[in-house]
């Protein structure tokens, strides 16, 4: 004791003592309030620890009932832990080093439901800038808007319903003026033609004077009738008389032909004209096609449905699972060979730190094992529990120093489910390559998340298997997806009594017979070619041929539709302008007639005179002996 | 304040009969608490001052001393700790240190703290041996008559001095 100070030495003791006491009694309390602080920072949500021991005589830690709120929903959990327990060594404790050779987490379950609000009291905000979101956070918002825009357009099955309203209410009128309907317009114009040609046999008709033909030659005629032949030259003048009247016969039967070629004519017309209607119809063909291509009938692309229903759900998990890669890589950031090996000199204001290469030291944090059990079930969540276990080793800050990756592997094998989820986080190459391995197998499909439409079957009742990959390295990042649902079932009106019933008549054609989907997904998002969001799946071609056929019949009825209505338009037009040019053609044909009649009976008369005067002037001659070779003159 | 205190302190250790090597190892371990910078390596040394039988009295006299040297000294440490820091023989050695537990924590890898240490241990027997000496020699030609100085006297004095400093 003579080196010693005794009057130091003592109060050091009792003050040692009295800090002791502190963290026996108090450091849990503190402790609890620091681990909720930085948890609450770190997920922007509320924590909430039930207990939480230390043991200075092991230095261990023992957490029960740690639930992390849900930052996107408000009475959700994150994560639900039933216990977690750990030791940590005490010597590296002094070197801030935290090194846990083995830990426990059980009763692991998440999105668990929350009684209490997880929102934390708002804060003042900070005048900080706001971090720049990284080239894979804005491509994977990129994708996720594209997706929700694809989802969104799904509901191109309700143009079904717009196609079949446009059937019921129907008119061409409404649609286009049918006056510039070609079928119609042709029907006007010939009307239009065949008036002109009425109006032009009219005035040939007209111009043509029977009567006083008629007139001349009928006073010719009883003038000649009257004639008695007494002399010679009476004979002679007769002669000159009855040649006078063969030619008026001639001019009479002239006029006879021209009339009859105005009625040959119009025969004619009505022949083309009848001959022009059946031709109608394939305009009217042509007047149809021309309608329905100004009609809006929607010209849906269904060729990747799959795309549409589950890449929303597809590109969120990659999100997610982009953004926990992210969060890892934070805290474990890569490290290259060189800056490992490398004397580093740093400036500074009183001397210079010499920093030498850690070689086997440990790093400020090392987690050398976790076992991890827990439930997929929990509170507020309706689908079949499943239990697993497994086990996460080696989380450390650097992964050089302990020489291995850091790695997971869990398991679950329960009433007929299966899951299996498996990582590496590769700090040990120059490139940070971090993998996540996911698959499922005879579970709820609900769990999927994918929205519910009133266009798509129910996943209810439906199971699935799901296998998935995600690949975070150096800045690129890849994923893709196997999922296989069966049991679909479309209940249709039955299922959705709210929806439209139409909708539900044309979605139920749509699935009829398919209970089960095939899906491959991949997203790629790469540093040099940017995104690339690709998704195949067998219902894409069923449903494309299925949406095209119903697509068809529908527009074939606006067709069949529009068709007759033109038909009757066009019918009704033919109806009014040929009882009009009818009217006027049978006039026509009256006064043609009435005045072939008279033509036709005062020629025969003519004749009868001549022929019987020619007898009377051949009896007379005989009679009074005039020399016959006067007679023949 | 801080001068007359520290005078008096001084004139306290010398013209009383505390022993002269602990007066002389409270000096030179003083040395390293005035020269050595860093907060956990003063922790340290002003530990070992109170742990150990030293006069803290001399020991704050030299941490005084040596601090406001040690200014002056800075850009020498510098360059004898940088030295000896980067020397290839004794990097193995400073790696290995550099790995263990703890001892990172002195911040020994640090030019100032590596040279100021080389020169505390330089310094440590030459200021052991000097004050010891100056302890002798001082008690045995000077003290009598310095206690008759009328500031000595002064500052000696308790319930006035103790009122003159305040």
């Amino acid at each position: 004791m003579k080196f010693f100070r005794t009057s130091f030495v003592i109060p050091a003791l009792i003050i040692a003592a009295l800090i002791t006491v502190f963290f026996i009694f108090y450091i849990d309390v503190y402790l609890k309030k620091a681990f909720i602080s930085a948890g609450e920072a770190a997920f922007g949500a509320k924590v909430e620890i039930g207990s939480l021991k230390t043991k200075f005589t092991n230095f261990s830690l023992n957490i029960d009932a740690l639930k992390i709120g849900d930052k996107d929903n408000e009475f959700k959990n994150f994560l639900d832990i039933d216990n977690i327990n750990f030791k940590a060594r005490f010597i590296p404790l002094l070197s801030k080093k935290v090194i846990i050779d083995n830990m426990s987490i059980d009763g692991l379950k998440w999105d668990t439901a929350r009684k209490t609000s997880n929102k934390l009291p708002a804060k003042k905000k900070k005048d900080k800038n706001p971090r720049e979101e990284n080239f894979l956070e804005k491509t994977i918002k990129e994708a996720q808007k594209q997706t929700i825009a694809e989802f969104n357009s799904f509901p191109g099955v309700k143009k079904f319903d717009e196609i079949q309203k446009q059937i019921k209410d129907f008119s061409p009128q409404s649609v286009v003026d049918m006056a510039g309907i070609r079928s119609v317009s042709k029907i006007q114009t010939s009307y239009v033609d065949i008036m002109g040609k009425y109006d032009s046999y009219a005035k040939t008709i007209n111009s043509i004077d029977v009567q006083t033909q008629i007139n001349a030659m009928k006073t010719a005629a009883e003038k000649i009738s009257g004639t008695s032949i007494k002399t010679a030259a009476d004979a002679a003048n007769l002669k000159k008389n009855l040649q006078d009247l063969d030619a008026g016969r001639k001019e009479l039967e002239k006029t006879y032909n021209d009339l009859k070629a105005v009625q040959t004519s119009i025969a004619k017309d009505i022949t083309n004209q009848k001959n022009m209607f059946k031709d109608i119809s394939s305009l009217i063909n042509q007047d149809v096609d021309s309608i329905c291509s100004k009609l809006s009938i929607p010209n849906l692309d269904f060729k990747n449905i799959s795309r549409m229903l589950f890449g929303d759900a597809w590109v969120n998990r990659a999100g997610k699972v982009l953004y926990y890669m992210e969060f890892i890589r934070k805290y474990m950031p890569e490290k290259s060979k060189e800056d490992e090996n490398k004397t580093e000199v740093k400036e500074r204001m009183k001397g210079r730190d010499v920093i030498y290469p850690l070689k086997r030291g440990l790093p400020s944090l090392l987690i050398e094992n976790i076992s991890v059990s827990g439930t997929t079930g929990g509170e507020g969540k309706e689908n079949v529990p499943l239990a697993f276990k497994g086990s996460v080793k080696n989380i450390t800050s650097d992964q050089k120093l302990t020489g291995r990756n850091t790695t997971f592997e869990i398991t679950g094998d329960d009433a007929g489910q299966k899951i299996g989820l498996s990582g590496k986080f590769d700090r040990l190459t120059g490139i940070a390559e971090d993998t996540i391995a996911f698959a499922i197998n005879c579970t709820d499909a609900a769990r999927f998340g994918i929205p519910e439409t009133d266009y798509t079957p129910s996943l209810e009742q439906a199971k699935s298997s799901a296998t998935a990959e995600f690949t975070l390295k150096g800045s690129d990042f890849s994923a893709k997806s196997d999922l296989y649902i069966y049991g679909l079932i479309y209940g249709g009106a039955k299922e959705f009594p709210e929806a439209d019933k139409n909708i539900s008549k044309y979605a139920g054609s749509l699935w009829q017979g398919i209970n089960e989907i095939k899906v491959s997904a991949k997203i790629d998002i790469l540093e040099k070619s940017g995104l690339n969001l690709a998704f195949s799946s067998d219902i894409d071609t069923i449903l494309g041929r299925r949406f095209n056929n119903i697509l068809k019949a529908a527009i074939g009825d606006v067709k069949e539709t529009i068709k007759k209505e033109i038909t009757l338009y066009v019918e009704s037009q033919k109806k009014v302008l040929q009882s009009e040019a009818d009217k006027y053609k049978a006039k026509l044909q009256k006064e043609i007639d009435a005045k072939l009649k008279d033509v036709k009976k005062q020629t025969d008369d003519i004749k009868g005179l001549i022929s019987k005067k020619e007898n009377e002037l051949k009896k007379q001659a005989a009679a009074a002996l005039i020399p016959s070779n006067l007679l023949k003159k | 304040m801080f001068i007359a205190k520290l005078i008096k302190e001084i004139l306290k250790i010398l013209q009383t009969d505390i022993s002269p090597n602990q007066i002389a190892f409270g000096a030179a371990v003083g040395v390293f608490l005035g020269l050595v910078p860093g907060i956990a390596m003063k922790c340290v040394f002003f530990f070992l001052i109170l742990l150990l039988r030293v006069n803290i009295g001399s020991a704050l006299a030299a941490c005084t001393l040596f601090g406001v040297l040690g200014l002056a000294l800075d850009p020498a440490a510098d360059k004898i700790g940088f030295f000896i820091l980067n020397a290839d023989s004794l990097v193995p050695f400073w790696t290995y240190l550099y790995n263990a537990e703890i001892i990172p924590l002195t911040n020994f890898n640090n030019s100032l703290v590596a040279g100021n240490i080389v020169l505390g241990i330089i310094f440590f027997a030459p200021v052991f041996f000097a004050s010891k000496k100056f302890i002798s020699y001082y008690r045995t030609h000077w003290r009598d008559k310095v206690i008759k100085w009328r500031v000595t006297k002064l500052l000696t004095a308790g319930i006035l001095s103790h009122t003159i400093l305040k």
